[in-house]
């Protein structure tokens, strides 16, 4: 899941100055998931621009994919012809998109953060960081591209403090409870297993994945 | 075991000559890359002069091409060797982005692969960091020695027993 926060309602204010004919749309995945984009978020988000005119509030499936993003927009054209601007209660991926499809300007009113793993709503944590180059099979399921806050691929470094990390020192450093993990399952040797560094010449932003056609 | 006597901060060279008289010239020394001045830098005085000198090459500011130079340009700059550590990464509003892209390993096999190619000479040593405290921290080291490091580094006395004589101990000095 894509976490996203609100950005704080005067920005989007000041964006919106000398704008009036406004859309807002919202995200019923992954932004209503973290009450930032979902139908609540877009009711509220009319609420606090009630001075404006808006001519539509929309959820959509995926505003991320351009294809549910196009189906859902026909169903307000109309509006969205007289619309100056779109408030856009998406991930950054979704304004894009947004934007793309509508030919609109695109007002991004979250923040997006990061790829989320949910424990229960409110509570999200970064687990991966989509480095392309995944070595959870070897690592225990242990992503330290991401847990460690060096990212180093071949732990622990030298700021570890007994068992905790350096930089978070409330916090088990990642490679010891890789090694230990390891250890458990019978795995130790995998420890020691060289990782080599990421390939920037394949992994270089913005990366695209096209498939060939047969 | 042998001592070096590190200045983890370099801000002016007054202040390197003044730490330089305090510690001894005779001395070991290793210069650290957390001041304002790069340990290059140390060329242009006479701290070079005296004991060993060795430079700390940390990895949270550089990319592999940054840290290749650093190496070679430690060689050629006269040092005798080169410590290597991922570097202290405290977070704090407005800091830079953190680079990391080789860690302490990585760095270790590339500093070898150029002393192998004769980018660094054969006489320049490569030291790393310890991490120490635990069993994984142990088994890194082990890594580090099996894979050509010529010494480790430590803070306190003697966590390694079995590397006693690649164990080097830093002793710090600041202004």
């Amino acid at each position: 899941m894509i976490v996203t926060e609100k950005k704080d309602l005067q920005t989007i204010r000041t964006l919106l100055k000398n704008r009036n004919n406004i859309i807002i749309v919202g995200c019923s995945e992954c932004a209503a998931a973290c009450q930032t984009g979902g139908s609540a978020q877009v009711k509220e988000m009319a609420e606090h621009l009630a001075d404006k005119n808006i001519l539509a509030t929309i959820s959509i499936e995926s505003p991320c994919d351009k294809r549910t993003a196009m189906r859902d927009i026909r169903r307000i054209q109309e509006e969205m012809e007289n619309a100056e601007v779109l408030v856009a209660l998406t991930c950054g991926s979704g304004v894009q998109a947004l934007s793309e499809v509508t030919g609109k300007p695109v007002i991004a009113a979250l923040d997006t953060n990061f790829l989320g793993m949910v424990e229960r709503l409110g509570k999200f944590y970064e687990r991966c960081s989509h480095c392309g180059d995944c070595m959870l099979n070897e690592t225990a399921e242990l992503c330290p591209v991401t847990l460690c806050p060096k990212g180093i691929r071949n732990g622990p470094c030298e700021g570890i403090t007994g068992t905790q990390c350096e930089v978070f020192p409330d916090r088990e450093c990642v490679w010891n409870r890789i090694h230990e993990r390891l250890k458990e399952r019978g795995q130790a040797d995998l420890f020691l297993r060289f990782h080599e560094a990421q390939d920037w010449g394949t992994s270089h932003l913005p990366r695209e994945v096209i498939w060939e056609r047969k | 075991m042998q001592t070096l006597h590190y200045i983890p901060e370099l801000n002016t060279t007054a202040d390197i000559i003044s730490l330089l008289s305090d510690i001894g010239p005779d001395k070991d020394v290793l210069f650290g890359e957390y001041g304002r001045l790069l340990p290059w830098v140390v060329q242009s005085t006479d701290a070079m002069k005296g004991g060993n000198r060795f430079v700390e090459i940390i990895l949270k500011n550089k990319n592999r091409d940054l840290v290749t130079s650093s190496l070679i340009s430690a060689a050629a700059s006269g040092f005798q060797g080169a410590l290597i550590a991922s570097g202290i990464f405290g977070k704090k509003t407005g800091m830079g982005k953190p680079v990391y892209d080789l860690d302490p390993s990585q760095t270790l096999m590339l500093a070898i692969a150029l002393r192998k190619e004769g980018s660094i000479p054969a006489n320049f040593r490569i030291g790393l960091r310890a991490p120490t405290g635990s069993g994984a921290a142990h088994e890194r080291v082990r890594f580090f020695m099996e894979n050509g490091a010529d010494f480790i580094a430590v803070t306190e006395s003697m966590p390694f027993p079995e590397f006693e004589d690649k164990t080097v101990i830093i002793t710090e000095y600041k202004r």
